[in-house]
């Protein structure tokens, strides 16, 4: 099939299934997270067709497209407005269950994933450890069968939905902070001495979480990998976390929601704010610079099937990804001024029927603006994968 | 979006000639001595093919395109060359190899071969340089023209043997002229330039042409001329990246032996980011420079917004770079003696060629609309 015959079909599918209220929380996702029961449902839709893993291997359940299939796939569903789909256990923990689990974990766990039976939320930083996740400190303390955990963790995206949560612990305090760590499933969310706080983003909303363990048990047939080799399987999850994002569709999303603003809303010269030169030559060099990061993305994606490094790689992408997507928040708020100012938390959610206090288009532009400063922050920030390409790049410490 | 074997090859062979053959110490020599133009050197880039190689083969070139322009322009900005391989094999080259004039091509010839050079004389007093601004007039009479106004800032105005000059004729028409820099009634003022380089302001009073001397006018002239400038954009684009690439090689170099307060520079945090950014803005350069290139030699309908892209990306970014391998390295840089000055000198000129970055902020805000 030629990928206009496969964009096509991919369109006539998203055409038929994506219904209003889907498409509205898509509208409305201001994170990396849509609505939660939305994505959900979209989970289910795509299953159903067999499309909800398309970077996973045929016999997996995957869909067997190309690279460039699988972009299209993404593209189109992005710019329909679909929701995105809670990715830790299909982009994350999947792919690496296939590298790093045993037989029997894979049976167990992926055809879970795949289906959306099974959430999975992922225990990485504590409040010790965040950028520098390595001296994390949740401690596993071997009893029988079972792990003993005790600790905190924090940013816990999605705990409060999830049903299962993924978590690095300390195994030992020997040798390098990296070599005592530990990679853990945890089978039930509602396991005794788990409790789960929610924490209240600056939007007023809730996507994280903080978990506190008090003698949780986890038995040992949970661990993947072998004991104290967690950090091999955390880095790996990691440049996934960084590289595995498509920075380009992002921001092809949002060059087409500041154009839309720049045509509604109307300057003090009383042109729409695309008319304005000022505004329109900014809009113009950010524009550009997103040519820049996509043409570098296809340059990264190339030396990565080469064999280059996945890390350097993967921080480039993230780092002038998440920045470039900040400023196109800033200028979308610099149109608007006072028009984005309204807080009306209801509206944000997809089935609010309610009266709009603020123009559509400006609904969701502060949002975006204080959820985005969270960007360069997770994930590892941006200033440490400048000391990530500092190394591996420029190698400045030879 | 990358090199085939041979253009590989091309960039292989140029950087190894530029290494041994134009060290740094020469290149200040020829500045020095030579206005930047250096005879000798001329003559072994036409023997090497280099003047011939973006023609197309109809116009005796050997057809490199846009891609092969990248290979020899990268390693010629990473060695400083001043030789006016921009002004006159690309952009000059590619106007006459358009117009397919019968004089242009006889001069054609003469240009890959090294035995001349040409300039475009295009910018005038109290305006920017632009193609259709201009005040120069090519009076018809009969089936002849008289040339007259004054252009300013032509660049290899000093050597240039043969001069393309825009100029509206009577209709207000605008035209393209091929004039010989030897005729009655043409006047030099000449001198160098801070980037090492020749050019001249150039009179023209009442200088009498043939029917031959005009090249196109209308809307021919301005596809010629549109056509040039986007082939000129991307060799200065390859340029502009071989100076990054070599300023931030210097830098890491240099930061890595020079000690401050017992650490190496290397070791300071604020330095090592600052180098990631520059490093960011030349692999943004170099991603936008290959994408131009590969949408120009397959005529993709995209190839105007791309290359004004690159230009409004790479004047920013070598800007960037430039101030701040400067700033990394510290008085030393602020010499004559340090080779990182004189990238700063050739960026900042490239900045502003063929126009604006501005102006190219205007471009892309143009092509967008068209091309969507």
């Amino acid at each position: 099939m030629s990928y206009d015959a496969f964009r096509e079909q991919v369109r006539t599918f998203l055409n038929e299934n994506l219904t209003p209220e889907l498409r509205r929380a898509g509208e409305l996702t201001t994170t990396v997270f849509s609505d939660f029961e939305a994505s959900q449902a979209w989970h289910r839709i795509l299953y159903q067709q067999g499309w909800v893993a398309p970077d996973w291997p045929v016999e997996q359940g995957g869909t067997g497209w190309d690279v460039n299939e699988r972009y299209i796939f993404q593209e189109e569903c992005k710019l329909a407005n679909a929701p995105s789909l809670f990715a830790l256990g299909l982009q994350m923990l999947g792919p690496m269950l296939m590298g790093y689990g045993t037989d029997e974990q894979k049976a167990r766990y992926l055809p879970r994933i795949l289906s959306g039976e099974d959430v999975w939320c992922q225990g990485y930083s504590e409040p010790g450890a965040g950028s520098d996740l390595a001296s994390l400190r949740t401690a596993a303390v071997r009893d029988g069968d079972d792990y003993v955990i005790n600790g905190q963790k924090t940013w816990t995206s999605m705990a409060h939905h999830a049903n299962k949560m993924f978590l690095l612990v300390r195994t030992s305090k020997e040798g390098k902070p990296q070599a005592g760590i530990s990679f853990l499933l945890l089978d039930d969310m509602q396991a005794p001495g788990l409790k789960v706080d929610p924490i209240i983003s600056l939007d007023g909303r809730v996507e994280q979480c903080a978990c506190f363990f008090e003698d949780v048990r986890i038995p040992v047939a949970n661990r993947v990998g072998e004991e104290n080799q967690g950090w091999a399987v955390a880095k790996f999850l990691l440049e996934f976390e960084r590289g595995g994002h498509n920075y380009t569709i992002d921001l092809k999303k949002q060059i087409k929601k500041v154009r839309e603003i720049g045509a509604m809303h109307h300057g003090i010269d009383g042109r729409p704010s695309l008319e304005n030169v000022t505004l329109a030559s900014r809009l113009a060099e950010l524009e550009v610079d997103a040519l820049a990061v996509e043409y570098t993305d296809l340059r990264l994606k190339r030396a990565f099937a080469e064999g280059g490094n996945a890390g350097a790689l993967s921080s480039l992408a993230k780092l002038t990804g998440t920045e470039l997507t900040q400023r196109f928040h800033e200028i979308a708020l610099d149109m608007l001024g006072p028009a984005a100012l309204p807080y009306q938390p209801d509206a944000l959610e997809p089935g609010f029927d309610g009266s709009l206090v603020s123009e559509d288009y400006a609904l969701t532009t502060m949002a975006e603006y204080l959820n985005g400063r969270a960007s360069t922050i997770y994930g590892g920030s941006a200033q440490v994968q400048r000391n990530i390409i500092a190394k591996l790049v420029l190698q400045l410490d030879s | 979006m990358e090199f085939n074997q041979e253009q590989q090859m091309l960039a292989d062979m140029a950087t190894k000639y530029l290494q041994e053959q134009y060290t740094f110490e020469q290149r200040q020599m020829s500045v020095r001595d030579h206005q930047g133009f250096n005879a000798e050197q001329w003559q072994q880039f036409a023997e090497m093919g280099w003047l011939a190689a973006p023609l197309p083969e109809a116009a005796g070139g050997f057809d490199a395109g846009a891609m092969g322009l990248v290979a020899l322009c990268e390693p010629m900005g990473a060695h400083l060359v001043t030789e006016p391989f921009l002004e006159s094999a690309v952009i000059c080259s590619r106007i006459l190899a358009e117009s397919g004039n019968a004089l242009a091509m006889d001069k054609l010839t003469a240009l890959g071969a090294g035995e001349l050079t040409a300039a475009l004389a295009i910018g005038e007093l109290f305006r920017l340089r632009s193609w259709s601004n201009t005040y120069t007039w090519g009076r018809p009479h009969g089936d002849r023209f008289t040339l007259y106004g004054d252009k300013t800032v032509v660049l290899n105005g000093t050597q240039a043997d043969v001069l393309l000059v825009t100029a509206k004729t009577w209709g207000a028409t605008h035209a393209l002229f091929l004039v010989d820099a030897n005729l009655p009634g043409i006047k030099r003022k000449t001198y160098t330039t801070w980037d090492g380089r020749n050019a001249a302001n150039i009179r023209f009073d009442n200088v009498d042409l043939g029917p031959e001397a005009l090249l196109a006018q209308g809307k021919e002239a301005e596809r010629i001329l549109q056509m040039a400038f986007q082939f000129g954009v991307i060799a200065a684009g390859a340029e502009s990246v071989g100076m990054m690439q070599a300023l931030l090689d210097a830098t890491v170099d240099y930061t890595k032996q020079r000690v401050q307060y017992g650490s190496r520079l290397a070791d300071f945090q604020v330095l090592r980011h600052k180098m990631v950014d520059m490093l960011v803005q030349l692999e943004q350069s170099r991603s936008l420079l290959l994408a131009a290139a590969s949408a120009f030699d397959a005529a993709d309908h995209g190839t105007g917004r791309l290359v004004a892209a690159l230009k409004v990306k790479t004047a920013a970014a070598g800007r960037f770079v430039a101030q701040n391998a400067v700033q990394l390295h510290g008085g030393i840089a602020t010499t004559d003696d340090l080779n990182v000055g004189h990238y700063l000198k050739r960026l900042t000129a490239l900045e502003g060629w063929p126009m604006s970055r501005d102006a190219f902020i205007g471009e892309f805000i143009r092509e967008t609309a068209r091309v969507g």
